[in-house]
């Protein structure tokens, strides 16, 4: 990647997209504007699926459980544009089957990720949750079954919980962000000033430009959250992969990295983010996969709205635990 | 005034011995400290001296089959540094032992083998040779492997340096961009090995470890910065070697534990007054006032 290209201002997803490619390369040019360009406005609420699924028309109709068995039924439904959609979905589970320490965890996962899209992966402690985001992420060999994964490596990013990362490593919230540029730079090629600026940019977006020369281990939960999205947004990441993300984060800084999600989603990215508070959900999610019992289930954010808040405002919604109707 | 400060300083080095031990020692403060900073960031700071264990059995191959010859002595310990290395990692891998165990295993093992082939090749005069070093018996032909050797160390370093440090801190990422972690630390461990071999002829096999680590443990207490880490250790190590080559030259001290305890006292004073983490710093109880970084 050259200096140049960076300091116009690119789409998110320059390179990358190896697969079906006119139809994918109309799709995105019509619908991901610059990530950069768009920082000064702020994003309506939280939108909707552009293209309703199959999925959303069965739930909205006859049928009032929120669960769709599978999410095939979107790639097998008529809609045309759902089949645009299903086919160009740059990740997919097959039929995963995974396993910890011999002991399985996961079987018959299946599932299409919406691409330009926020899917929010909820369930109980120890569902599964990270063990799925592990496989995905190449870590972790399913027993059987794939994950089909048409990103490029270099444009997928990992968020660990919080803690998982040892931050004591004596490097600034600048130089961290700046890793971000692996993809183009590799481990020798020299920083321009073109990127340094993009770098500030990320930092002002983020709201951490004053901490740009602080040590990571002095950044408070939040702010080493906001650098460590910084990095991702600099890596131009297309999957990004988030392990409860707003776990002890204020509200300023959610709301800070909701909007960033949202704009990255809008480029195009694909993102999948484990999420504990229905809050959240609702704010954030396009799609929602639920794991309980060693096994996944789609639903959408909406349909779990309404099931779970409906005579029940004075509570606070709550996420399932487990699937809706089997209890 | 002058002349004191002459015959000090400067006198000592117009001795050819005393002036390649110093051109030997510099050399290697040039390269040593910047590993011993990435091993203690790591938390591997033991590491190091497990590491100068298991150089002494092929410096003591070497040593029985050449004789006192040091590119021999050098090779073999480099060989034995990484064949050591190697088993341990894989030892660990494949038995699920926890690497620092199967690591004290095989270092013990090495260095009783290693004391074990010197004593039967020759006297205890030899070995104290190996184990503690003789720099002021530096020949050229040691000078320029030394210089070969540290040169080549600070250019992998360079190589490697952007790798080594998202290696630390987010070995996944790295991973994500397909650079496989195993094998940068790979090369760092062969650094360290390689500059363990380039330092046992001047300070020993056990005292080569000090130049790497003290300046390092002692840089910590003045910088949060890797950069500042790395050049202050640096400094200290400098400081250090020539320093202790002065002491043991006037007091008649062996030199390579004047140049280590040297920057011992370092690292001692660092600990006590040094800027971050030390004694005087727990007890300081000024603080930059508010917002003070914000127009950084």
């Amino acid at each position: 990647m050259d200096c140049s290209k960076h300091h116009g201002g690119t789409s998110l997803h320059g390179r990358g997209l190896s697969i079906p490619a006119t139809l994918l390369l109309c799709y995105s040019l019509s619908v991901r504007p610059s990530l950069f360009r768009s920082s000064s406005h702020v994003p309506p609420s939280p939108p909707r699926r552009a293209v309703p699924l199959f999925a959303d028309v069965l739930i909205g109709g006859a049928s009032a459980d929120i669960c769709t068995d599978s999410p095939d039924t979107s790639v097998a439904g008529g809609l045309l544009v759902c089949g645009v959609v299903a086919l160009m979905s740059r990740l997919q589970l097959k039929d995963l089957q995974l396993a910890r320490g011999g002991r399985t965890v996961l079987e018959h996962i299946d599932g299409t990720f919406q691409d330009a899209a926020i899917t929010a992966l909820i369930g109980a402690n120890g569902a599964g949750k990270s063990t799925l985001i592990q496989a995905i992420m190449g870590t972790l060999s399913p027993v059987s079954g794939s994950v089909e994964c048409q990103v490029p490596a270099v444009r997928r990013a990992w968020l660990p919980q919080q803690l998982a990362l040892d931050l004591s490593f004596p490097m600034s919230v600048e130089e961290l962000i700046m890793t971000g540029t692996w993809p183009s730079h590799g481990a020798f090629k020299g920083y321009c000033g073109a990127h340094y600026r993009r770098g500030r940019e990320i930092m002002t977006r983020l709201g951490i430009s004053h901490l740009a020369h602080r040590p990571l281990g002095e950044l408070s939960g939040g702010q080493r959250q906001r650098a460590l999205i910084g990095r991702t947004l600099m890596q131009e990441a297309e999957l990004l992969l988030l392990d409860e993300p707003f776990a002890n984060v204020d509200t300023d800084t959610v709301d800070v990295l909701m909007e960033v999600l949202r704009d990255m989603a809008r480029q195009g990215a694909t993102i999948l983010i484990v999420l504990h508070d229905m809050v959240h959900l609702s704010k954030l999610a396009d799609d929602v996969l639920i794991l309980a019992e060693g096994h996944g289930r789609w639903a959408t954010p909406d349909a779990l709205l309404d099931r779970y808040t409906i005579g029940q405002l004075s509570r606070p919604p709550r996420l399932p635990l487990s699937f809706p109707g089997t209890n | 005034m002058l002349e004191t400060l002459y015959a000090w300083f400067i006198a000592p080095f117009d001795y050819a011995f005393m002036n390649r031990a110093l051109v030997a020692s510099l050399a290697l403060s040039l390269a040593a400290p910047p590993l011993g900073v990435f091993l203690v960031l790591r938390g591997m700071s033991l590491i190091g001296d497990a590491m100068s264990h298991a150089i002494l059995p092929g410096v003591a191959l070497g040593f029985l089959l050449a004789g006192f010859s040091l590119p021999a002595m050098s090779l073999g310990g480099m060989l034995s540094g990484i064949l050591v290395a190697l088993l341990a990692g894989s030892v660990s891998q494949m038995t699920g032992h926890r690497e620092d165990a199967s690591m004290a295993s095989f270092f013990l093992i090495s260095l009783a083998g290693g004391v074990m082939l010197v004593s039967l090749a020759g006297s205890s005069v030899d070995l104290t040779h190996v184990l503690f070093g003789s720099i002021l018996a530096v020949d050229s032909t040691a000078l320029l492997l030394i210089a070969l050797i540290s040169s080549l160390i600070i250019i992998i370093l360079a190589v490697i340096f952007r790798a080594l440090v998202v290696e630390c801190l987010d070995p996944l990422f790295l991973r994500g961009q397909g650079v496989r972690g195993g094998l940068v630390h790979s090369i760092f461990l062969g650094l360290v090995v390689l500059n363990l071999t380039a330092g046992f002829q001047t300070l020993g096999t056990l005292m080569a470890v000090g130049l790497m680590m003290l300046p390092a443990t002692t840089a910590r207490f003045w910088s949060t910065r890797l950069e500042g880490l790395i050049m202050i250790s640096v400094l200290v190590a400098l400081v250090s070697s020539s320093g202790g080559l002065l002491l043991s030259y006037h007091l008649s001290l062996p030199s390579g534990p004047a140049i280590i305890l040297l920057a011992g006292v370092a690292y001692l004073f660092s600990a006590i007054f040094g800027r971050h983490y030390s004694l005087s710093a727990r007890r300081r109880r000024r603080a930059t006032p508010l917002g003070a970084d914000m127009n950084e």
